[in-house]
């Protein structure tokens, strides 16, 4: 019998797409909008597999998949999403989920990455470019998730800010060495290699606000 | 796949339609959404190709994304213009900010469609595009009606970036994903000198010092994607 998937992503363009793509392989039980939405449909149609985005409205897509942990430890749930740093992936798999497919994946790999979750494997793209044998964080092994430590965040926040090494020293007062080894640090952690991916990574995750946003310029 | 009326019957030559779209997921998506009724003449990921494909393939309709690698959807629009001017321009994109709206009708859209609506509103957008028509998905809480007649370049709405020329906009959509000098040059076929000149250039005229202030230009404005 086909596994039977819950679908949710908050762009019904898109919704409707993973319809088409999976419909032929699983048997699509339902498709939602938003996390509540998520939550209760699961625990009503109780499927296989969970396909799901970060961001959806109401409850964010980590929320969703810690709670369907607790209620429905025999459903697997899979990101399927634009997010394509380490952070969002450590994250995924520390809330529980089983797979993390990228929206740049082909129709073909998001069929078979959905197939060998649903045969008990776990699933990242491989365009991520993690190493063989790297261990996705599980809810129980917390160790080594993407969680920076206070004075990284600092770090972050600083460099995000234009700072430069020297000034980030004298602002932090510790040594330019060591701000360079929390950089590099903060650079293999995340995933990111140059100091714009770093700033694109602080302001989207709020260490700092752009100076204006497009709206306000309407 | 949606209730709507079908595009026209297929004695007409079918339309033909280039689609760029960096996700793949999205860009097979749409392909075989309007495949049945629709000429697909390529699929490109990103704005640079989609400047070279439409050059050479001059379709009837784009479908372009606005958040797109190398050259993003708003200044692709600008240039496409100039490389292909009768191809009329329909956004689909998850961008629901009207401000986002107006940029896009100012560089030359003739739809604008975002992701969160249904694909019954881009197969919509379509068939009034070819009927000569400006289309506007629903957006919730947006009053943008005045953007389907009239001039849409008049008025005062929100400009990208007057400050910088398209060439400079392209330098700092590059700068800002993290590329180096010789990466930028290799992209728009120029010296790593003049890549430096017009950074420079950039950092004096909007007082910036840094590529990390650069980068928050970029999201700020819109010229790469801010989540």
């Amino acid at each position: 019998m086909a596994p039977r998937i819950l679908l949710a992503d908050d762009h019904t363009l898109v919704l409707e797409m993973l319809v088409s793509f999976l419909s032929e392989d699983f048997s699509v039980v339902g498709t939602v909008r938003a996390g509540d939405a998520l939550i209760e449909a699961a625990i009503r149609l109780r499927p296989d597999l969970v396909v799901l985005e970060h961001a959806l409205p109401g409850t964010d897509g980590l929320t969703v998949v810690r709670t369907l942990q607790t209620k429905l430890p025999g459903t697997r749930c899979v990101f399927v999403t634009r997010h394509a740093d380490l952070h969002h992936v450590r994250d995924a798999f520390a809330a529980g989920a089983r797979g993390y497919v990228l929206k740049d994946a082909t129709p073909q790999e998001l069929v078979a990455a959905l197939l060998r979750v649903s045969h008990g494997e776990t699933y990242i793209s491989p365009r991520l470019g993690l190493e063989p044998n790297w261990a996705p964080p599980t809810a129980v092994t917390r160790e080594g998730s993407g969680e920076l430590t206070a004075r990284q965040l600092e770090v972050l926040r600083l460099v995000a800010e234009g700072c430069t090494g020297k000034q980030i020293a004298s602002e932090l007062g510790i040594s330019l060495k060591t701000v360079e080894s929390h950089k590099a640090c903060i650079s293999r952690q995340l995933g990111l290699r140059s100091t714009a991916a770093l700033t694109r990574y602080a302001v989207e995750h709020g260490l700092l606000r752009p100076p204006v946003a497009p709206s306000e310029r309407a | 796949m949606s209730g709507a009326t079908p595009l026209p019957a297929a004695a007409a030559p079918r339309p033909r339609v280039l689609i760029a779209e960096d996700h793949t997921l999205v860009r097979e998506g749409l392909r075989i959404l309007l495949a049945g009724e629709l000429d697909i003449v390529d699929t490109v990921e990103d704005g640079r190709a989609l400047l070279g494909a439409a050059e050479r393939l001059r379709p009837d309709i784009i479908l372009l994304d606005i958040s797109m690698p190398l050259l993003n959807g708003l200044d692709a629009a600008r240039q496409l213009a100039q490389v292909s001017p009768n191809s009329k321009l329909v956004f689909v994109t998850m961008h629901a900010d009207p401000a986002y709206v107006h940029q896009a009708f100012r560089a030359g859209a003739a739809a604008y469609v975002v992701k969160s609506s249904a694909s019954s509103h881009l197969i919509e957008a379509i068939q009034e595009v070819l009927a000569g028509r400006r289309y506007i998905s629903p957006i919730p809480g947006a009053e943008l009606s005045h953007l389907l007649s009239g001039d849409p370049k008049a008025g005062a709405a929100g400009e990208l970036s007057d400050a910088l020329t398209a060439r400079q906009r392209e330098i700092l959509q590059l700068v800002a994903e993290g590329r180096t000098a010789r990466e930028i040059a290799g992209v728009l076929g120029i010296s790593r000198k003049t890549v430096e000149f017009h950074k420079a250039s950039i950092m004096r005229l909007l007082r910036l010092h840094t590529t990390a202030e650069l980068t928050r230009y970029a999201m700020a404005h819109g010229i790469i994607a801010s989540a």
